[in-house]
This record gives C-alpha cells, sequence and structure tokens, in this order.
C-alpha cells in the first residue's frame, strides 16, 4: 500500500479559518483525509466534514452515519441516524492546545457518479476534561461525484481553526 | 514515493519482557503508523501494555495516561474498559498466549508525539487469539503531558513474548 499526498492545508498565526476545503479526487480509489492538532480558539469547538461537488461545499441533507463514542468519563454511546444530515462530525469537543483533536477517514466511491459515497473515520481527541473518540461509518446517500471533503468549524474569524491544525488528503494505491 | 516512510523495524527473536522503540518519533512526522504482529508467549494469556519514552531516553512514568476501549469478543458480550491517570496504555497492543497459532495483532497510529505543545494522541484497533477465542480492541488514547515523545515501550505484562516485528512508519506532509 502507497499513500500520494493530494492536498493539504496547514494553519498558521494569524490566518485562522472556518472553513477547509481540499478537492483532487479525480480517480476510483480509496482516499484518506487526515485531521492533526485541530484546535480552535475556545473550548466547544465542532469539526464536521462535507463532500465537494466541483469543489463547492455539498449541503444535500442525505447522509447517515452510525458511530460508538469511546470516551473515559462514562458508557459509551451508540448513535446511528438516518435522518439525513448533511455532513460527518470529527467532533463536538474541539478547544484550545494542549486541547486538540485528530482523526483518520477514509473515503470510498466519492468520484463515482453511479454509487454512494461512504467513509469510515476514527477521533481520538480531547474536550478540555475528557479523552474522546467517535468511531464510525457513514454513507451520502446520492450517486453524485465528489471531488473532495470541506472541513467546517462552528467558531469564525479569528477563533476558527488555530495555527497548527492541520488537513491532508491522500490517494490510497 | 509513498508518504508512508519506514523509519524502524525491531523484531523480537528471544524471551523479552519489554521492548523499547527508541528515536523513531522527530521533528520531521506528526503522525505515526506502528503495526506489531505476532507477539507470543511460551506460559499463557497476558495484557500488552504501552509507555512512551521522552527526548532523555527515559520511559514516562507518570500518572497522565488516559484510555478506553471497546474489546470486540466472539465468545461473550463486548466490554467497555477505560481508564484516566494511568501509567501506561494498558492492553493498548491486545493479548497474546502461549498456544500453537495464537498471537496477537495491532495497528495504531500516534498524532503528534514529539511536538512539544500539543499531548500525544493514539488509535488503536488489535486481533488476537487467546484460550481459544477471540478478542479485538477498537481504542483511543492520550498522554496528557506536553513533553517531546521520541520512542515508545511494548510491555509483556505476564510473561517474556518469545516472538514477534515492530513497523514504524512515518506519515509524509508536503506543504
Amino acid at each position: 500500500m502507497a499513500l500520494v499526498q493530494i492536498n493539504n492545508h496547514i494553519v498558521t498565526a494569524g490566518n485562522e479559518v472556518q472553513n477547509v476545503t481540499l478537492t483532487g479526487i479525480n480517480t476510483d480509489d480509496v482516499y484518506m483525509l487526515v485531521g492533526n492538532n485541530l484546535s480552535v480558539g475556545s473550548a466547544g469547538g465542532v469539526c464536521d466534514v462535507y463532500a465537494t461537488t466541483s469543489g463547492s461545499q455539498d449541503t444535500t441533507a442525505n447522509n447517515e452515519v452510525a458511530w460508538l463514542d469511546l470516551k473515559t468519563s462514562g458508557s459509551y454511546q451508540k448513535f446511528g441516524n438516518t435522518s439525513n444530515q448533511s455532513m460527518w462530525r470529527v467532533t463536538d469537543g474541539m478547544g484550545v492546545l494542549p486541547t486538540s483533536a485528530n482523526f483518520i477517514m477514509h473515503l470510498y466511491n466519492f468520484n463515482s457518479s453511479s454509487e454512494y459515497s461512504y467513509i469510515t473515520m476514527e477521533v481520538s481527541s480531547w474536550n478540555g476534561s475528557n479523552l474522546r473518540g467517535y468511531v464510525q461509518g457513514g454513507v451520502k446517500k446520492e450517486t453524485t461525484a465528489h471531488d473532495g471533503v470541506l472541513i467546517n468549524t462552528n467558531q469564525s474569524g479569528g477563533g476558527g481553526f488555530q495555527a497548527g491544525s492541520q488537513f491532508t488528503l491522500y490517494k490510497v494505491t | 514515493m509513498s508518504a508512508l516512510r519506514l523509519i524502524n523495524e525491531t523484531l523480537v527473536t528471544s524471551a523479552v519482557s519489554t521492548v523499547s522503540v527508541t528515536d523513531v518519533f522527530s521533528a520531521d512526522f506528526d503522525i505515526y503508523k506502528v503495526t506489531c504482529e505476532n507477539f507470543s508467549n511460551s506460559t499463557g494469556a497476558q495484557n500488552i501494555d504501552l509507555k512512551f519514552i521522552n527526548a532523555s531516553g527515559s520511559v514516562i512514568t507518570s500518572s497522565q495516561y488516559d484510555w478506553a476501549y471497546l474489546r470486540l469478543n466472539d465468545y461473550t458480550s463486548f466490554t467497555e474498559v477505560r481508564n484516566t491517570n494511568d501509567t501506561n496504555w494498558e492492553n493498548f497492543w491486545g493479548k497474546s498466549d502461549s498456544a500453537s497459532g495464537e498471537t496477537q495483532n495491532a495497528v495504531a497510529y500516534f498524532f503528534n508525539p514529539y511536538l512539544s505543545s500539543s499531548y500525544t494522541f493514539g488509535l488503536v484497533q488489535s486481533s488476537n487469539a487467546l484460550n481459544g477465542q477471540l478478542q479485538a480492541i477498537k481504542g483511543i488514547g492520550v498522554l496528557t503531558e506536553t513533553s517531546s515523545v521520541t520512542g515508545f515501550q511494548i510491555a509483556f505484562n505476564s510473561y517474556a513474548s518469545n516472538n514477534g516485528k515492530i513497523r514504524t512508519y512515518g506519515l509524509r506532509v508536503d506543504s
């Protein structure tokens, strides 16, 4: 197995952002998205991943997800959503460094216009007081070719993804 | 060239109670993939734990290891295991046993071990056979200190391991 880097974004000081778009998916290979050292301006940050179509955020509400929430603070939560959200969630507990969120997400059939797009994702994050991480699978139930991802946080402006937050898209060959 | 770069391969060929993989985490990479294959021993079922090694070459023994796993068993219901303020990531690599064919196998990712401004995070999946049964782990961990980590130690909890292979890869990012 080899990994070929397709796209990358590293947030630098003074250039905090609410959205990061990584495109370049143009083959039927499996792709891997890695989020590393993700932090925001204040506690409680949400991090979501959307598919993109022709470089634009696909907000069609046809995503489904099932996850297990591993955590040190209590019993693990199981969750399944068939109510057609438009994204997949990395965490709702991002904070400021040394708190961070980290994830590995595999993308399947994103380039296909005849198959649904699927994802698997594993997350390891610290929400300021507890270790948490979703283990999840998801699908976007449309036969649309997707050329990348848009990663969004709910914190805007200078409170968005902070310096050192890093997103990299690889092709698995 | 693949962005996944082999940094180190460590073989276990004789009985050892711990294996230290040193000087593998550096400023060259932020994310690492580690595979462990075929740990086994001559005595019985045992946990295989993880501790990190700092830049001075010392094993980090502070009570700042938090971990949470789901243990998937083929012989009974799945179990939730977790701890905070521990002195290691207990059972991070799964378990090994002594019966023929019963070994341990795992793949893990580590995030930011060398970066002194961030905690060190881990993801792990393992699959092993013991006592004629299957156990697998889906797990996460964090070392809640901002020291620069340069390696890790695998500890065979009760019985020395006779064999096994550990490979450490760096995940290259070109900006």
